[in-house]
Order: C-alpha cells, then sequence, then structure tokens
C-alpha cells in the first residue's frame, strides 16, 4: 500500500518539479524581458541620417505654420476654439461672435492674457525651434542629392524668417533665438531690438531667395519659392519704414522697401500675376499665379472648422454656421461706388442709401453676404419684420446673441461653397490660407513708392491694377501724394479685408485712435408691412483703443517665466 | 538561475522527507457556536500547512494529523479561530464564539493572510454582504461610504460606464499621473475595470491597503493604495447552491428645473431689454397668452427636454448562481452572473456575463494545487452620438423650441442638434462587445521536515478582446412651416467606423513562505519573486459618405475619406521582495518588508527601485497590567513607516529622444506628406514618483466588545512626481518639455471608525457604525515661475484647486456700481445689477491680475459613512448614510446660467436682479454668458458637500424548515434602495459630478427587490 502510494507521489512530484523548473527557467533566463522597444516613432539621431527623414522633419515645419484660419480665441491651448477668431476682430472691419474673448479686445481691454498673443508667441517659437534644429544639422545629412539638402535648408530659412516676422510685426523686437536651446540653458534670453530683427529677417531672405525655386510642378506646390523670401522681405522693410517703427521717417527705408517690392514685381507676368476672379481666388490651388505663399489645406486630413465657426447661420438650411463673424457697417462703408470709383460717403458718390448694394465695387458682394446675396441658391435675408406679429425664422436681426448676424453681414470670403453641406464630414474648409499674394505686393510698393517719392505712374499702374478686379475705374492720376495715401490705405483694407492685414496696418500707421476708437456701426434692415425694405445705419458699440495698443502686450505667461522680457507699454 | 536550483534541492529533498515523518493521527468531533447550533464549512487546518479540511453541514469534521505535537486551527468568518494542540488521536468539539467585530479573523493582506489583531498596518475591509447589499453595476460603488480611508467620485451613471473614482486617501498627485489604486484579485493585478465588473456573488471580501507597511509589498503600484480582492472557493462537505435574482429600476438622482415656455419667454424678454433698452421685445403678448395657455402647442411648444430624454425608468436585472462544495480532495466554487442594465432612453443598453470557476485541489497531502478561470463578456450598445453631445443638447435646448409636432414627426429645434434624434435608434449604434478570459494557477507546497516552509509559484495567464462597430446615420426632422407644411432637413450621409483590439497579460510568481511560532516567538516570513508582461495591439477603420444604408460594412463605402490607424504596446515588470513579521507573546509586533522593482518604462539606469516599509504594533491589552481594567476588551497602538513608487506616469519612453510620425502633415499641391515632428525632449533620469507614507493609529474596543474605535493618523509625502517644468520654462524656448521627477504634494489627516453592536435578546440585535475621512493635501513643489503674485500661486495651497475672480456680492444700485472698482473689459456693458468682484491687488480696477485662489476643487476633503442595522428573528433592516464635505463644484453654461448659447433657464434665476429687487440673490438676465457676471467666480462656486441615502435595505430570510418541502435551506428575500435621498446646497446637479456643465449621464436612484435562495 505505501510502496503504491509513493510511487504516485513520485510521479507527481517529477512532474511538479517539471514544471517548476521550466516555469522559473522561463523567468530568469528572459534576460530581454524589460527591453521593450517603441515601435511608434523614430530615434532623434535617425533623424538627421537620413535625407526622407529629414524631408519629413521639413514637412513637419510646414504644418506647424500658424494661419489665420487656426486662431484660438479661448486660450492658445484649447484646440475646439481653434479657427473661432480672426485677428482682423481686433479692427473696425469686424464685429465677433458675442461669446469670443475677442470682444473683450474689442471694449478695450488688450491685456498681457490676450490668447491669439499668446498662442502667435508660442506656435512662432515652437517653428522657429524645430527650424533651428533642422539649420544646425542639415548640412551633415549624408546624401547625393545635394541639391535637395541646399534647398530644404533654405526652405527652413525662409519658414524661420516668416515665424520671426510674425512675432515682430505683432510684438516688436522680440528675443533673437537662432540656435537649438537646451533645456539646461539659460533660457531667459532678453529681447532683441526691432531693428536688430528686421535685419536678421531680411538677411535670412536673401540667403534663402538665392537658393530657393522660383517655382515647383504642381504636386509640390506650396514650398517656399524665391518669390515668397523676397514678398517677406519687401513686406517686413514696408513694416520698418511705417511710422511706427520709423519715427524720425527716415526716407531711405521706404525706398528699400519700394525696391524689394519691385524684385517680385520682376516676376511678374511670368510666375505671379493677379487672379481674375476675387472670390475663387481663395479657392483656387492650382495655376493660381497670384499666390505667393500660403498655408495649405486639404481633405480630408487638414482641414480649418473656419468654414463653420465663421459662417453665418441663416435659415433654411442644414448646414449649421457659428456665426463668429460679423463684417461692420464701416467696412461695407469702405468699398466704393462702380462708377464713380468714390466711396459711398463722398459727394457725388451716386450711393442710394435705400439701394445701398448696387453698384458697389464687386469684391464687396464676393466678400460678404447681406440682405438679398445669394449663397447655394438661397437668398439670405438679413431683415426684421416691421410687423411683430410675424417672426418669421430667417430673420436674422432677431437674433441678438447668435449664429446669425448681428451687423446685418456676415462672411463669404474664404467660406467654400461646397463645403457648406449637413455631412458632418465635409464641413471643415480646405482652401488655402493665403499669407502673400501678388496684390498685396502691388499695394506694398505704391504705398512705400509713393512714401519715398510721392505719385508717379508706376504707382497709380499698381493701384489701378488691383482695382479693376472690382470693377472700378482707372484713377484720375492727379492726386497729392497725402490724397493718394489715403487712397492706397483704402484700397488696402478693401482688398485685404479679414486677411489680417488691417489689423497690423493700422497699428504701423500709427491710426487706430482714428480708427479703433470709436462707434462702430451695423445695417438695420426692416421689412415694412408693404414689402419694402428700410436701411438704416445704426451704432452697433463703441470700440477703446489706446495708443499703447499699438503693439500687442508680450504673453502674461511669458513675462511670468522670462524675467528678462521687458514688457510692451 | 541559483534560485531554481536551491528550489529544485528544496524539492527534491521535501519528497524525500515526506515519507520518514508520516505517523498519521485522526482527529474528529463538531463544531457548534454558542447557541449550541452546527456550523457548517468550518475550516479545520494544520497550522503552518494548507492542509485541512471543511466541517460538513451538520457541523462535523474529521482530519488526518501526521504527528503529534502539530496545532489545529478552526476558524470562520465572522468567528473567533481557535487553536488544539494535537499529541493524539482523539475527539475535539469546538465551541466557535462569534466575533461580531471580527477582530480576530483572518485578514487578507498582500499575498498572505494575517490575523486581524495582528495587523500593524491600515487595512480595512468590505465583505461580501456588505457589496451584495449595493446592488450595482459597477462594483467600485459598492464601496462608497464602507470603509475609511476610500474617497469615492461617481462621475456618471451610464450603464456599462458608472465605476466610482477612488482615491485613497486623497488625491496627491498632478501632471497627469493616475491616482487609481492598485487592483489585486486572488494575488494577481489586474485592472479596475477587471474588478468593477465581477460579480458580487464572487467575492468572499474585498481588502483595502491604505498604508506603507500592508501596501509596500506592491513597491512601485503601491503608492495609490491597493484594493485585493479575494473570491470564494468551496469548502468541503455538501454542495451548496446559491440562487440570487434581483430586479429593480433606477431614475435620475436629480435633474435641474428649467423653466416651461412662459417663464422663459417672460425672462428673455427682460434680458433682451437688459442688454439693448430700445429692443423689441422677442415674445410679444399674444405669444406669451398661449405658451401660458398652452394653445397650439406645434406653434407654442412647452418642451421639457430633461424630462423627454431622461425622465424615464431604467430597469435593471441581475441573475447569480453558484455551487461550491467538494472533498477534502477537490473543492470548487463555479459561478455564472448575468448583468442586463437599461438605460434612461431605449437606446442604451449594457449586458454582462461572469463565470468563474475556483477548484482547488488536494495533490498531496502537502502539495495543494489551485486553478482559478473566470471570464466575462460586455456587450454594450448605445446610440453613435457621444453622451457629451447628448447631454449637451439635452441641457441646453430652451422650452420654446418643439420637440416633436403632434402628428409625431420629429422637430428640428432651432440651431441646436434635436436630443431625441440623438438618442433614436434611427440615428444608428454604438456596438461595443469585449471578452475577458483571466486564469491564475497555483501551485503549493509544504516543505516536509521544516515545519510552517512552503513554497508557491504562480501563472496567470490573461486574454481580452474587444470591438467595436459605430454606424451613424441621417434622422429626419421636420420645420413647421407658417402655411402648416413641413420641411424635412437635408439628408446627410451615413459613416461607419470598427475598431478591433486585443490584450494579453502573462505574470508569474514564486514565493516561498515560513510561518512558525517558537513559544512566544511568532515568526512569518515571505519572500517572491513576480515577473509580467503585458502586450496589446488594435485597428481602426472608418468610411463616410455612405450612400446608402444597404451593407454596414467598411468595404461598401468610398475611400475617399477614410481613416486607417493601429497600434502597439508591450510593457514590462520584473519585481523581487521579502517580508518579515515577528511577534512576542502577540503583545510586540513588527513587519519589515522591501520590494525590487524594475519596470521597462524608464531607462535602463533608472529602472531599479527599492521600497521599505516598517511598521510595529503594541497589543496593549496582553500585558498583565490591563488584565484587570474590565471594560477594556482590546487595544493596540500602531505605527508605520514606508516608502512606495507609482509608474503610472502619463508617457511612455520619456527617456528616448523621439521623433513622431504625423501622418498627412502636409498637402503639397494636394498631395500629402508625412511629417516628423519632435517629441518631448528626452529625460534619461525619469522615473517612478515616491511616495513616504507615515501612519499612527490605535484600536480598541470597550464593554465585552460592544463598542471599537479605530483612529489612524496618516501623512504622505508624494515626491518625484512627474509634470513638465511648463508652468516655469519660457514658451520661446519652442519644444515640448521632458517630464521630470520634480512635483511635490503632502497630504495629510486621519480616518476614524465607531462601531457599536449589541445583542438584546436572542432574536434581537442591532449596530450602529460610521467611519470618518479627513485628507487635506497641498502642493509642496510645482516648478511655477518665480514672479506669479502670492494669490494665483498653487505651489502652498491644495492639488486641483479653483482659481478665478473673488465675487463680492452684486452692484445693488447706480451709487454702488460708481463707488466700486470694475472690471476694465466690460465698461460699457456693466451696471447695476451685475456680480462685484474683489480688487486683489488693491490697483483701482478688476482685470486678470485680480484672478486668485477659490477652493480646493471637486474632490472633497472630508468622506464619511454611516451605517446601522437591527436584526430580528428573520427580519433585517440595514441602512448606509455616506456624505462628503469641503468640495466645491464649479457651475458653468447650462448647469447654472440662463440663456447660455440660446439655452433654456433654470428656475433659480426667478430670483434674479431688477431694479425693484436689488437683494436678490442672482444678477440681472442678460442674453449675453460671455460678460462680466460669467467669469469664472466664486459666484458660480458652490459648495458640493452632500449627506445621502446611498442605500437602504428590509430583508426577511426564511427558516430552514418551511423551505426544506422545496428543498432548500433558506430563502432571502430583500428590497433595496440606492441613493434615495440627497441633503445638499448645491443647485441642479447631482453632487458626486465631476463636470460642471453637467453634460454628464446623471447618477442614479435604484430600488431593486431580489431573492436568494440556497439549496
Amino acid at each position: 500500500m505505501i510502496t503504491i502510494k509513493r510511487k504516485e507521489m513520485n510521479k507527481r512530484y517529477k512532474w511538479l518539479i517539471g514544471v517548476m523548473v521550466v516555469t522559473f527557467t522561463t523567468f530568469s533566463c528572459k534576460k530581454d524581458l524589460l527591453d521593450i522597444k517603441p515601435i511608434d516613432f523614430v530615434s532623434d539621431a535617425a533623424v538627421f541620417q537620413d535625407i526622407t527623414l529629414t524631408n519629413q522633419f521639413v514637412n513637419d515645419i510646414y504644418g506647424s505654420l500658424l494661419s489665420g484660419f487656426e486662431r484660438r480665441d479661448f486660450g492658445y491651448d484649447q484646440d475646439w476654439a481653434r479657427g473661432f477668431s480672426n485677428l482682423d476682430m481686433m479692427t473696425d472691419d469686424i464685429e465677433g461672435h458675442n461669446d469670443l474673448p475677442m470682444n473683450r479686445v474689442q471694449a478695450g481691454d488688450l491685456n498681457s492674457h490676450f490668447s491669439e498673443g499668446t498662442q502667435l508667441w508660442a506656435v512662432n517659437y515652437s517653428l522657429i525651434r524645430k527650424a533651428n534644429t533642422l539649420i544646425a544639422r542639415v548640412d551633415g545629412v549624408p546624401t547625393t542629392n545635394t541639391a535637395l539638402r541646399s534647398r530644404l535648408k533654405a526652405e527652413t530659412k525662409f519658414l524661420r524668417a516668416f515665424a520671426y516676422a510674425d512675432l515682430v510685426k505683432s510684438f516688436g523686437g522680440v528675443p533673437l533665438i537662432t540656435t537649438e536651446q537646451n533645456v539646461n540653458d539659460d533660457l531667459e534670453v532678453p529681447r532683441n531690438s526691432y531693428d536688430e530683427c528686421v535685419a536678421f529677417i531680411v538677411k535670412e531672405c536673401d540667403e534663402a531667395a538665392a537658393v530657393l525655386l522660383p517655382s515647383y510642378p504642381d504636386a509640390e506646390l506650396g514650398r517656399a519659392t524665391k518669390g515668397a523670401a523676397l514678398a517677406l522681405k519687401a513686406r517686413v522693410l514696408l513694416y520698418h519704414a511705417s511710422a511706427l517703427n520709423n519715427p524720425g521717417n527716415i526716407a531711405s527705408r521706404w525706398d528699400d522697401a519700394a525696391k524689394a517690392a519691385q524684385k517680385v514685381m520682376e516676376l511678374a507676368p511670368a510666375t505671379y500675376d493677379l487672379y481674375p476672379d476675387y472670390y475663387q481666388l481663395f479657392m483656387t490651388k492650382a495655376g493660381n499665379k497670384e499666390v505667393i505663399f500660403a498655408k495649405k489645406f486639404g481633405r480630408p486630413n487638414r482641414t480649418h472648422q473656419s468654414a463653420w465657426m465663421l459662417h453665418m447661420s441663416f435659415t433654411p438650411t442644414g448646414w449649421g454656421g457659428w456665426g463668429a463673424f460679423h463684417a461692420t457697417q464701416n467696412l461695407v462703408d469702405a468699398f466704393e461706388m462702380r462708377t464713380t470709383g468714390l466711396r459711398p460717403d463722398e459727394p457725388g458718390s451716386g450711393y442710394d442709401a435705400q439701394n445701398p448694394y448696387a453698384n458697389r465695387d464687386t469684391r464687396l458682394d464676393k466678400a460678404m453676404l447681406m440682405n438679398g446675396s445669394q449663397f447655394k441658391g438661397i437668398t439670405v435675408e438679413t431683415f426684421q419684420s416691421a410687423d411683430l406679429s410675424v417672426f418669421p425664422d430667417g430673420n436674422a436681426n432677431s437674433r441678438t446673441n447668435g449664429d446669425r448676424t448681428k451687423t446685418g453681414y456676415g462672411l463669404r470670403k474664404f467660406i467654400d461653397e461646397k463645403n457648406m453641406t449637413a455631412d458632418a464630414v465635409y464641413q471643415g474648409g480646405d482652401n488655402d490660407w493665403i499669407y502673400m499674394r501678388y496684390a498685396e505686393v502691388l499695394l506694398n510698393y505704391a504705398e512705400a513708392k509713393n512714401e519715398f517719392s510721392g505719385p508717379d505712374a508706376t504707382v497709380y499702374d499698381a493701384l489701378d491694377k488691383v482695382r479693376s478686379r472690382g470693377g472700378l475705374p482707372a484713377l484720375t492720376r492727379n492726386f497729392s501724394q497725402a490724397t493718394l495715401r489715403e487712397k492706397i490705405r483704402n484700397e488696402r483694407r478693401v482688398e485685404l479685408c479679414f486677411e489680417e492685414q488691417r489689423v497690423y496696418d493700422v497699428r504701423r500707421w500709427k491710426t487706430g485712435m482714428t480708427y479703433f476708437n470709436g462707434p462702430v456701426y451695423r445695417m438695420n434692415v426692416i421689412k415694412n408691412t408693404n414689402g419694402s425694405i428700410t436701411y438704416t445705419k445704426a451704432v452697433l458699440e463703441n470700440r477703446v483703443y489706446k495708443e499703447s495698443y499699438n503693439l500687442f502686450p508680450i504673453p502674461q505667461i511669458e513675462i511670468e517665466r522670462n524675467r528678462k522680457l521687458t514688457p510692451n507699454p | 538561475m541559483k534560485k531554481i536550483r536551491l528550489l529544485i534541492v528544496l524539492l527534491i529533498c521535501s519528497f524525500a522527507l515526506q515519507s520518514a515523518f508520516a505517523q498519521n493521527l485522526t482527529v474528529s468531533g463538531v463544531v457548534k457556536d454558542r447557541l449550541g447550533k452546527e456550523v457548517p464549512g468550518v475550516s479545520v487546518i494544520i497550522k503552518g500547512t494548507t492542509n485541512g479540511v471543511s466541517t460538513t453541514t451538520d457541523g462535523k469534521y474529521s482530519i488526518i494529523v501526521p504527528k503529534a505535537g502539530a496545532t489545529l486551527v478552526f476558524s470562520f468568518i465572522g468567528m473567533t479561530t481557535q487553536e488544539f494542540l494535537i499529541t493524539k488521536s482523539e475527539t475535539i468539539n469546538v465551541v466557535l464564539d462569534e466575533s461580531a467585530n471580527s477582530l480576530n479573523d483572518v485578514v487578507i493582506v498582500g499575498f498572505g493572510t494575517q490575523k486581524r489583531s495582528n495587523v500593524t498596518g491600515s487595512v480595512s475591509t468590505v465583505n461580501n454582504k456588505q457589496l451584495v447589499q449595493t446592488p450595482v453595476g459597477d462594483l467600485s460603488n459598492a464601496l462608497a461610504g464602507r470603509t475609511p480611508g476610500v474617497i469615492t467620485k461617481q462621475p456618471s451613471g451610464e450603464p456599462g460606464a458608472d465605476g466610482t473614482q477612488i482615491y485613497i486617501r486623497g488625491n496627491s498627485t498632478f501632471g497627469g499621473g493616475s491616482m487609481e489604486p492598485l487592483f489585486v484579485i486572488d494575488g494577481v493585478v489586474r485592472t479596475g475595470r477587471d474588478f468593477g465588473q465581477m460579480d458580487p456573488n464572487e467575492i468572499e471580501s474585498v481588502s483595502i491597503l491604505k498604508d506603507a507597511s500592508s501596501a509596500a509589498i506592491f513597491g512601485v503600484k503601491g503608492a495609490n493604495g491597493v484594493v485585493l480582492v479575494t473570491t470564494k472557493r468551496g469548502k468541503a462537505g455538501q454542495i451548496t447552491t446559491n440562487y440570487s435574482f434581483n430586479y429593480g429600476f433606477s431614475k435620475v438622482t436629480r435633474l435641474p428645473d428649467a423653466l416651461g415656455s412662459y417663464e422663459y419667454a417672460v425672462l428673455f424678454n427682460e434680458a433682451k431689454l437688459n442688454d439693448n433698452p430700445n429692443a423689441t421685445p422677442e415674445y410679444s403678448l399674444e405669444r406669451l397668452e398661449a405658451f401660458k395657455n398652452g394653445t397650439d402647442p406645434d406653434a407654442n411648444p412647452n418642451t421639457d427636454w430633461m424630462d423627454l430624454v431622461l425622465g424615464g425608468t431604467a430597469p435593471r436585472m441581475q441573475h447569480n448562481l453558484s455551487l461550491a462544495g467538494g472533498s477534502e480532495k477537490i473543492k470548487y466554487f463555479t459561478s455564472f452572473g448575468y448583468l442586463n442594465e437599461d438605460g434612461l432612453y431605449s437606446s442604451l443598453n449594457y449586458k454582462r456575463y461572469n463565470v468563474r470557476s475556483n477548484v482547488d485541489i488536494q495533490a498531496t497531502s502537502t502539495t495543494k494545487i489551485s486553478i482559478d478561470l473566470s471570464g466575462r463578456l460586455e456587450n454594450k450598445q448605445s446610440p453613435p452620438a457621444s453622451i457629451d453631445n447628448i447631454f449637451e443638447h439635452t441641457m441646453r435646448n430652451p422650452p420654446v423650441q418643439p420637440a416633436r409636432f403632434s402628428n409625431g414627426l420629429l422637430a428640428a429645434p432651432g440651431v441646436y442638434p434635436n436630443p431625441l434624434a440623438l438618442i433614436s435608434e434611427e440615428s444608428g449604434y454604438n456596438r461595443n462587445s469585449a471578452s475577458y478570459f483571466m486564469s491564475n494557477f497555483q501551485v503549493v507546497q509544504q516543505i516536509p521536515g521544516v515545519e510552517g516552509l512552503s513554497i508557491k509559484g504562480v501563472l496567470a495567464f490573461d486574454r481580452n478582446f474587444n470591438q467595436n462597430k459605430t454606424w451613424n446615420q441621417w434622422v429626419p426632422l421636420y420645420v413647421r412651416n407658417n402655411d402648416g407644411t413641413y420641411t424635412v432637413n437635408s439628408q446627410s450621409k451615413s459613416s461607419l467606423s470598427k475598431g478591433y483590439g486585443e490584450g494579453q497579460s502573462t505574470e508569474l510568481q514564486g514565493h516561498i513562505n515560513y510561518d512558525r511560532r517558537f513559544g512566544k516567538h511568532g515568526i512569518s516570513a515571505l519572500a517572491l519573486v513576480l515577473q509580467k508582461q503585458n502586450q496589446g495591439t488594435g485597428i481602426y477603420g472608418a468610411r463616410n459618405s455612405y450612400e446608402s444604408s444597404a451593407l454596414q460594412i467598411l468595404n461598401f463605402g468610398p475611400a475617399l475619406n477614410e481613416v486607417l490607424s493601429d497600434g502597439e504596446d508591450k510593457t514590462a515588470l520584473r519585481s523581487a521582495a521579502v517580508r518579515v513579521n515577528y511577534d512576542y507573546d502577540g503583545k510586540y509586533l513588527f513587519q519589515a518588508s522591501l520590494r525590487r522593482d524594475e519596470s521597462e518604462n524608464f531607462a535602463p539606469k533608472e529602472r531599479t527601485g527599492y521600497f521599505p516599509a516598517f511598521s510595529a504594533g503594541w497589543l496593549i491589552t496582553r500585558e498583565n497590567f490591563m488584565q484587570n481594567v474590565k471594560f477594556i476588551d482590546f487595544l493596540k497602538l500602531k505605527a508605520s513607516y514606508g516608502t512606495l513608487g507609482s509608474d503610472r506616469i502619463p508617457s511612455r519612453f520619456g527617456y528616448y529622444n523621439r521623433y513622431n510620425l504625423v501622418p498627412n502633415v502636409y498637402p503639397f499641391g494636394g498631395n500629402f506628406v508625412t511629417g516628423l515632428t519632435p517629441g518631448a525632449i528626452a529625460n534619461e533620469n525619469l522615473t517612478w514618483e515616491t511616495s513616504i507614507k507615515m501612519d499612527a493609529g490605535i484600536e480598541a474596543k470597550f464593554f465585552k466588545n460592544q463598542l471599537s474605535v479605530d483612529f489612524t493618523l496618516f501623512k504622505e509625502r508624494r515626491k518625484d512626481i512627474l509634470a513638465t517644468r511648463s508652468l516655469s520654462v519660457p514658451l520661446s524656448f519652442g519644444a515640448a518639455l521632458p517630464a521630470e521627477n520634480f512635483g511635490i504634494v503632502d497630504n495629510k489627516g486621519f480616518e476614524l471608525v465607531l462601531n457599536h453592536t449589541k445583542q438584546l435578546t436572542n432574536d434581537l440585535s442591532y449596530f450602529i457604525g460610521g467611519n470618518f475621512t479627513y485628507a487635506k493635501n497641498k502642493i509642496v513643489e510645482a516648478a511655477e515661475a518665480s514672479n506669479i503674485p502670492e494669490y494665483r500661486r498653487i505651489t502652498g495651497r491644495p492639488n486641483g484647486g479653483i482659481y478665478g475672480y473673488k465675487a463680492i456680492g452684486i452692484f445693488k444700485d447706480a451709487a454702488d456700481y460708481a463707488a466700486s472698482p470694475k472690471h476694465t473689459a466690460y465698461l460699457s456693458s456693466t451696471g447695476p445689477g451685475d456680480i462685484k468682484y474683489q480688487d486683489i491687488n488693491g490697483d483701482g480696477v478688476i482685470n486678470d491680475d485680480d484672478i486668485t485662489y477659490l477652493g480646493n476643487g471637486s474632490l472633497p476633503q472630508i468622506l464619511y459613512g454611516i451605517n446601522g442595522g437591527v436584526n430580528f428573528k428573520g427580519f433585517e433592516l440595514n441602512f448606509l448614510l455616506q456624505g462628503a464635505a469641503q468640495s466645491q463644484q464649479l457651475l458653468t453654461q447650462n448647469a447654472a446660467w440662463a440663456f447660455h448659447n440660446g439655452g433654456r433657464v433654470n428656475a433659480e434665476w426667478l430670483d434674479r436682479w431688477t431694479p425693484a429687487r436689488p437683494d436678490a440673490p442672482l444678477p440681472r438676465l442678460s442674453l449675453n454668458t460671455n460678460g462680466n457676471n460669467y467669469l469664472v467666480s466664486s459666484f458660480w462656486v458652490q459648495n458640493s458637500s452632500y449627506i445621502r441615502l446611498k442605500n437602504v435595505e428590509l430583508a426577511y430570510t426564511l427558516k430552514n424548515k418551511l423551505l426544506s418541502k422545496i428543498g432548500a435551506n433558506s430563502l432571502r428575500i430583500y428590497a433595496q434602495g440606492q441613493n434615495l435621498f440627497t441633503i445638499t446646497d448645491l443647485i441642479n446637479l447631482d453632487p458626486e459630478n465631476t463636470n460642471g456643465i453637467g453634460r454628464y449621464y446623471p447618477q442614479q436612484k435604484t430600488y431593486t427587490f431580489g431573492v436568494n435562495i440556497q439549496f
């Protein structure tokens, strides 16, 4: 009995020991247990050993460009608020949605917590760091395609200069960081002067322009070109010559700016020209010779939400619209009469206050929606009924807080009709944000040249070329320098409306107290009981501006982190 | 390899020694309780072994004892354990005392058990009876209020997603690290969801390890505390079959009281005039009359959106069948559970199937093998719209918008979606199915010849699969035209996504246990090695713009906008630990432990960590001088100190300098190209968070155990908290910052438990008890920029605090307005009736620089539970009150504000400021919720303290003889209520919610009826 038992147990133990031995051997012999390698990223060293990976790194720098379709109004880290505002909401051209913090700026509270400013600072410095990394290391990347390698470096130099130009026009002089900082370095870098920054940007643009191609095949459209580098330089020099940055009005600066713009104009018409249709200009990608540099978007992966966040909501539609954007009557009044070429408020303009949209610069209808506009086969109605017992939906002025218009106007420019559908998947816009286009270069030239040497034929030519697209007659060539200055400034306002130019233009002209410190107007549209419509211009609100707002405040969180930063006044 | 050789030698020795010492004695007898009733299922074990039997249904046992001098241990949950020294074959009849306060019973601790009186750490337990008393879908909810030190917050009541967030003794980390405790089921680490989704009937007990000494054996995983779950096991004897069934229905605990159309419209007109005195009223007098009288509801609706979407009741049902039994050689426990919970709307349903089979095989007299297999299947169906989306519009839509016309057509309510469409079955579905298989194989081998020495091997292998399919389609919504016709909204195309994921984990453990007494010296020791590997992978695909819903498969959709992605990850851990317990005469107790962990998430040189802990206890009542103090039955002092870790940090591979792939980063010429973006800068010194915990406590029982007190002081310093220096590194640095171990949070508080129980007569007894926890934390180091003003700093303040303006009332009138500092941004839009803020920095104006600390946030600093009950003959009445204090909720948007985003108005706004009522509690109305009154301010920070009747149960247990006819032993019927009432100052929302916007699936009030039959 006992022997049998022992035998059985013997077997069991052998089995058990076997299991345990196997188990414990697996245990300690598996030395690589903890050596787990990530599968979804590349190491730092690998990137700059391979021109393809280096190229992909440059692709990412393009992806980091900050465009006007990506402004975050509710804090720079609030991704959901991306595309909800536009810097021109700080101007007398646009009223924002009631919920937007941008309204606080309009009310005169531009402080260091301004989120668009913080975003602008953060995003551009993030791009600059990537560019610094690339520029420092790209020369060591082994490749036989040295042309590609030097082109990538030149593209990156341009992108870095572009980011600095964005910072400088917003904040004035900023810390010029041109090497990849280590986290243990002294990160509290003081501001460089405005002039140092401009000199740096100009030098970088020149270096980039020497290498960059004038154009790319369609498949590569969007890469930085020679013309982009030259146009950036021209714009920066124009700012450098302007009153805000040129208190002594050094004339040679205007000359430099005009000459730099002329360099770009020399590339026309082979490379650059105006696009015939002002609405399609912002939708057309291939074959659009007006575009000098743009942030590219594309369906389905890179779309912007502006299409419905900025778009006004009107019924009956199924495509929504958050209505964060309402053009003001002030801007509408800047669009001239097609026959006379005069602003409505000028004597003899031929303006009919009760038929206010007739015979206007054609760009008005292509830039915004108003009572009677046709959009996707719908007639937009912004009127309020005089008869209070009838409250048809579609009556935009009856909505005081919402997604419909507060001013009588909505946005059409940038809004691609085909993206407005009930299908959520199509609701993101995929049109590009154009940073620099040929029309701006012409206007830059006209302004600089007029300031430097007064009206001449080249100035009128440049101006007429832009104006003619709006159906406006050619200018009589008898303006004084000062009158022409106002004409050029008005033309910039109209032609470049909502493109985040005016927000900076008025600042560099130091005319903010004239334009931004006073009432903005809306159009009251009343449908009378007999069916006729009465238009009345009315004050929407009073805006507050201070001379000190000519530069954006340095972001508060940056001042708290970098004690060497001098805040703007 | 050395270890293995040693083990083999030990095993071989043990085999050789086994037969040499065999000399069998037989001991048998009957076990009864104080009342003379036989007790079945008492475990009779030879001390220091796992060798033993259980008493049969008539309380009898018989056991073979290998040699004289062995000790037999009689133990039963809820009874005092007794020990007998065996010198010869004999009959021993045992009478077990009920240990009402369970002080002498056995407590499950990490990788072992301990006599409760000998525990020097801080361990609370919740038993099966308490768990099943709270009929909840997610077990984590059953812990609320039951024990001290467990801070709970249930953020959602959604079936299948209603788990409670558990913070053991509070929140000690920031920067993205998790505070979730470690969940250990039968000695193997599993996920919080694995615990939450267990069937409560499978569980014997839950222990919560709170201090350093009890949790230190879990090392780098233990800093957040440990929830130890022990499942039921079979006992030798007759088969017991248990069937339980309950049925219940749930309602929302509370819904905001939204105004109806008439009042809404009146207030709307007032608000519009406040904003612009020249405006024409939105609603004409005729329309107001129509709202009031309910004429033509299609044109003048009065829609109660909350009621339409959430006003219903949701049934739930639970079945469990378990079988337990076995012989001395083989014991088993098997259980099958089923849960079916409906949502408040019909498109939401959650079903869960649980199975478990625990088998114990006494392979030889010294070898025990356990095979535990368990699995569960979770099937959830919900509408394709997210909870956030559904509740956003349920919370927002104003009553004047129609939901459904009288002809049955769903309405398009203005600019926002109709939540009835979002929850409708027509809108599609979101189907989730997840299956989990978990196994746990254990072999325990006594080493013969070395009394008290045993080795144990554990293999746990888990596998899980989950899949999701979401189909989203258009629901026709109608607009009623003035001529009485209806226009349908434009049709949108359908979309489909499918995801599939799987995971597996393997854990191996080897233990050496030693447990022996030498006279007055008791020693037990444990050494263990452990390694664990997890891996997971998943794939996801989506297409949209389906022209038809005929085929709801991916290949049927256009490829144009498709999304494809996949992911893979692996983790690993290798650990070793030792623990030694020593006691002298059961009077002086000591414990020391050390764990070494290697975690692959850190660079090789930072991978290894050591986590020591010590504790000591003094059982004063065992001292001679205490023997005369009659009223004190038990008195123990204890203290512990130790270091724990937490590797549950937000980022993986933080020590690599990395470039992440960005698919489709930029569309050059319409062609998407791939990008490489620099990830966070590497930090090779990255390591785990370290928690240093200190604990001191006193446990006492008085007056024949009728009153017990347990008081513990605790203090924790969590350091090396992983966060980025984002508060101090300038943005001009430009890179994503490396995570660094720099944060420090101090957390301290105390726990108090008081229990009183009394047997009044044989038939009547009652108990009442309470537990109270206070935990307060403070950020000591957060790498904050040096020049942030004191009133805005987070350093020195509670973790997760609320910051905003300090509201100091409402501008009563023009004089008050003129005399007070005003917010610079709203100078032109403010006036009497608006909220007045404190000028914190004293510069005469209010602006962003006046933002300051307002409160510690939604995690309460005080938590308590009061439970009690009466037993009379077969009747039981139990209740649990649970409460929290020192917590605040910041209410925003439609949860608090009037007309936010064109939305509804809650009833409290009837009491708003008007010139005639300058002292009203709420400011004047406005249609614009972006103004002065809606800044983040203390005005909207509300006290979210509460006390609620978490649970009440009335039960009756039928006597045996009545049931014998149907072959049952006992029958228990009960009725339970969960969250029946709540007292709180917080308006509109459930005080436990964590979402101040109110976009969450609300907590539920549940009524349940059930029956429990034992055969």
